[in-house]
């Protein structure tokens, strides 16, 4: 156990130490680089099947909330098929069919103030208002046309979303999910768990051959101290003696690992490698998955454009059976007016008849007066007459007219 | 040093949809937003272990990492229920951390089903928007 | 998430521990969150300085929190005040526009509304016509301007619709 000799031991021991710590650093670096790669792809798996399930929930809402519910049965059902096309119809026909009563009544009552000419109360209202709901009427068909054009669309659209997109596309998306990116992918199962597993336990190969150099050099360390009793220091040095003509066989033992640790990631990452490139497809399907979730929002607003109109529609109509209405209240008051007015004319005949009674009378009185009138004036002229001068009263002290003229007329009713 | 407050913002448009709160809060987006209040801090001296967490419940696991000035410098949200879509830092404190998340779409609730059309399209194509936030993230 | 759900790791780089003690683990959410500012905004108006101790003990929460959530609290309340005083003075400027755009916009805008106050003039301007001047007067053999009104509002129905139509077949090439 001569000086020499522990410092030969020494020098070997530092040299392959610094060799296994150099081949260790650079394994331990390949293992770590792989596992980081490993938890990124588990990260970007996870999150990819999130979008697939978020995606599978929007074309889910596409297709019951939006498609069947928003517009299948909402809109087309209920609101265009049942309240605009049913109800309301019934509704504008109800009034159309009072309106036109009421204008064949009107028509049927003949004006019996007007003597030369034929005429009816219907002549004398306007056309054009009892005939609004007419036209509304004859629009009707073309809306029907129109929803039962844009109700085809409906469904054509949503077979097409049931059987395409999600049918078709959406399930080959998953699939293809499941055979490349799940936790079930053989390939996947050999990355999260084999590879890690296998990381591990090299990652500890490499620790333990460090840990044997470690060992060896530190024991070779106390040698070179000579801090130990020479019982103890001889027994040392055997091992270290014995450990020393083992290095050769250990530093293979630890290149070979270090060879097995490349190979290990070199699979690995060309394994990753592989599961990377197969991210474009994939993404490429998801992309093509929301482009046709967008798509749809254009469709749908034709949809929105159609309801826009159709409501447009029936606030017209709804207007024009207010109109109608009114009118109808308004013909009730012309017919009721027009029976008053019959009174009223019969009323103004009466008075006009009594008018001539009193013109009657009147002249009568008059002519009765006057004629006494004139007797007495005759009687005047008779006893004064000679004696009075015709200048005292010119022009009037014979005049026998009648002090009075009368001209009445009461107007023919 | 100061402790870190966490906040997390839900972006899922379904927070939209029920009638604003009207209770004098000045945190608007309130009903979207949680509060993450169990916080471990590891420095560079912990062992690696104090990672593992005796919580069993834990479904949520938010990491913020920093560096000596203490400066934010990534976050990752792992989590089934929500994805990260971005997170900032308060402008007057580096340790409040807002992170913008967004939870996995579900199904309408049966109050929200019988709305208007235009409304049913607006949330249509919000949820889209989302999806594309989301997958840029990707 | 929350406190039960959700763990939050703050690896910090280049430090040691150096006696720092992790926060308790506690629960906050909305409800204490509404509670703290309604306590909090009232100190606003008094000269009472806030007893953090006390806050702390009665919500179960350390103070760190409670000073930070206040101070982000007061910070959005004032954000939105200076937002609202921003509105209202924009308002204030452009108010005679704003009315103008919103009167010509009630008449684009399509309400569901059958008895709206637009409606109601309508139709009385329709009878007043009809009072006025077709009850007065007698119908005319020939008169073509009874219909001109409604087959111009079908005709432009018409051309909506097939505008419509045409929008429809272009868009639905599914």
């Amino acid at each position: 156990m001569s000086d020499t000799n522990i410092e030969r031991v020494v020098e070997k021991s530092r040299r392959f130490l610094t060799q296994a710590q150099s081949i260790c650093h650079e394994s331990n670096n390949r293992l770590l680089l792989l596992k980081v790669r490993i938890q990124e792809w588990q990260k970007y798996r996870s999150k990819l099947q999130f979008v697939l399930e978020c995606i599978s929930e929007q074309t889910d809402f596409l297709t019951t909330i939006l498609l069947k519910r928003g517009i299948g049965e909402s809109l087309i059902e209920k609101e265009w098929r049942s309240v605009v096309l049913v109800d309301l119809v019934n509704e504008m026909e109800h009034w159309q069919k009072e309106i036109q009563k009421t204008v064949e009544r009107l028509d049927n009552i003949k004006n019996v103030l007007e003597q030369q000419r034929d005429t009816h109360l219907g002549d004398f209202i306007s056309r054009d208002t009892p005939h609004a709901l007419g036209e509304k009427l004859t629009e009707v068909p073309v809306i029907k046309k129109q929803v039962e054009n844009i109700t085809k669309q409906y469904q054509h659209m949503l077979s097409k979303v049931q059987s395409q997109v999600v049918g078709t596309r959406l399930t080959r998306v998953n699939q293809e999910f499941d055979r490349k990116f799940s936790d079930q992918c053989e390939e996947n199962v050999k990355l999260d768990e084999q590879s890690t597993a296998e990381a591990d336990q090299l990652e500890q190969e490499l620790a333990d051959f460090l840990k044997s150099f470690t060992d060896h050099f530190d024991k070779c360390g106390i040698l070179l101290s000579r801090s130990l009793a020479p019982v103890d220091s001889k027994s040392l040095y055997e091992i270290v003696e014995r450990d020393d003509k083992d290095l050769p066989a250990i530093d293979s033992a630890l290149k070979e690992a270090a060879s097995d640790v490349a190979r290990f990631t070199d699979d690995g990452n060309a394994l990753l490698d592989k599961k990377e490139g197969e991210k474009a497809d994939m993404e490429a399907a998801v992309m093509k998955m929301m482009n046709e979730l967008r798509k749809h929002e254009e469709y749908i607003l034709v949809f929105e454009g159609i309801s826009k109109l159709i409501r447009k529609f029936k606030i017209s109509c709804m207007n024009s059976i207010r109109q109608t209405r009114e009118l109808l209240d308004f013909y009730a008051n012309f017919e009721k007016s027009y029976y008053n007015l019959l009174s009223e004319v019969e009323r103004r005949r009466e008075v006009a008849a009594k008018m001539s009674q009193v013109i009657k009378s009147c002249e009568d009185q008059l002519a009765q007066l006057n004629s006494a009138d004139i007797r007495e004036r005759q009687m005047f002229l008779l006893e004064n007459g000679d004696f009075l001068p015709e200048t005292i009263w010119p022009h009037e002290i014979g005049n026998l007219s009648p002090l009075y003229s009368l001209d009445s007329s009461v107007r023919k009713i | 040093m100061d402790a870190f407050v966490v906040t997390v913002v839900d972006r899922n448009v379904k927070h939209g949809l029920a009638p604003a709160l009207k209770f004098g809060h000045p945190d608007h987006e309130s009903q979207a937003l949680m509060f993450a209040c169990n916080v471990k801090y590891i420095f560079e001296d912990d062992e690696e272990s104090v990672a593992e967490g005796d919580d069993g419940g834990i479904e949520n696991v938010v990491v913020i990492e920093t560096n000596g000035g203490l400066k934010v410098t990534n976050v990752e949200l792992i989590s089934e229920r929500f994805k990260l879509l971005e997170y900032e830092t308060a402008e007057d404190d580096n340790h409040e951390v807002v992170i913008s998340a967004m939870s996995k779409f579900e199904g309408l609730g049966e109050e929200f089903r019988e709305l208007p059309l235009e409304r049913l399209v607006e949330i249509y194509r919000l949820r889209n928007d989302q999806l594309e936030s989301l997958f840029n993230t990707l | 998430m929350n406190a039960e759900n959700t763990i939050v790791y703050v690896k910090i780089s280049g430090r040691t521990r150096d006696g720092f003690v992790d926060p308790p683990k506690f629960k906050w959410d909305l409800e204490k969150d509404k509670k703290l500012w309604s306590k909090v905004s009232r100190f606003g108006n008094q000269k009472k300085t806030i007893d953090w101790v006390r806050l702390s003990r009665d919500f179960e929460t350390p103070e760190y929190f409670l000073r930070k959530r206040s101070y982000r609290l007061f910070a959005k309340h004032l954000k939105m005040l200076e937002q609202e005083i921003e509105t209202k003075t924009r308002g204030l400027t452009a108010g005679s526009e704003i009315e103008d755009t919103d009167s010509a916009n009630n008449n684009e805008e399509f309400e569901d509304n059958d008895g709206g106050e637009d409606d109601e003039f309508l139709a009385s301007e329709g009878l007043k016509n009809l009072r006025s001047s077709k009850i007065l007067n007698q119908k005319v053999p020939g008169d073509a301007r009874a219909a001109e009104s409604s087959l111009s509002e079908l005709s432009n129905l018409s051309v909506s619709k097939s505008a419509l139509e045409e929008a429809l077949l272009d868009r639905l090439q599914l």
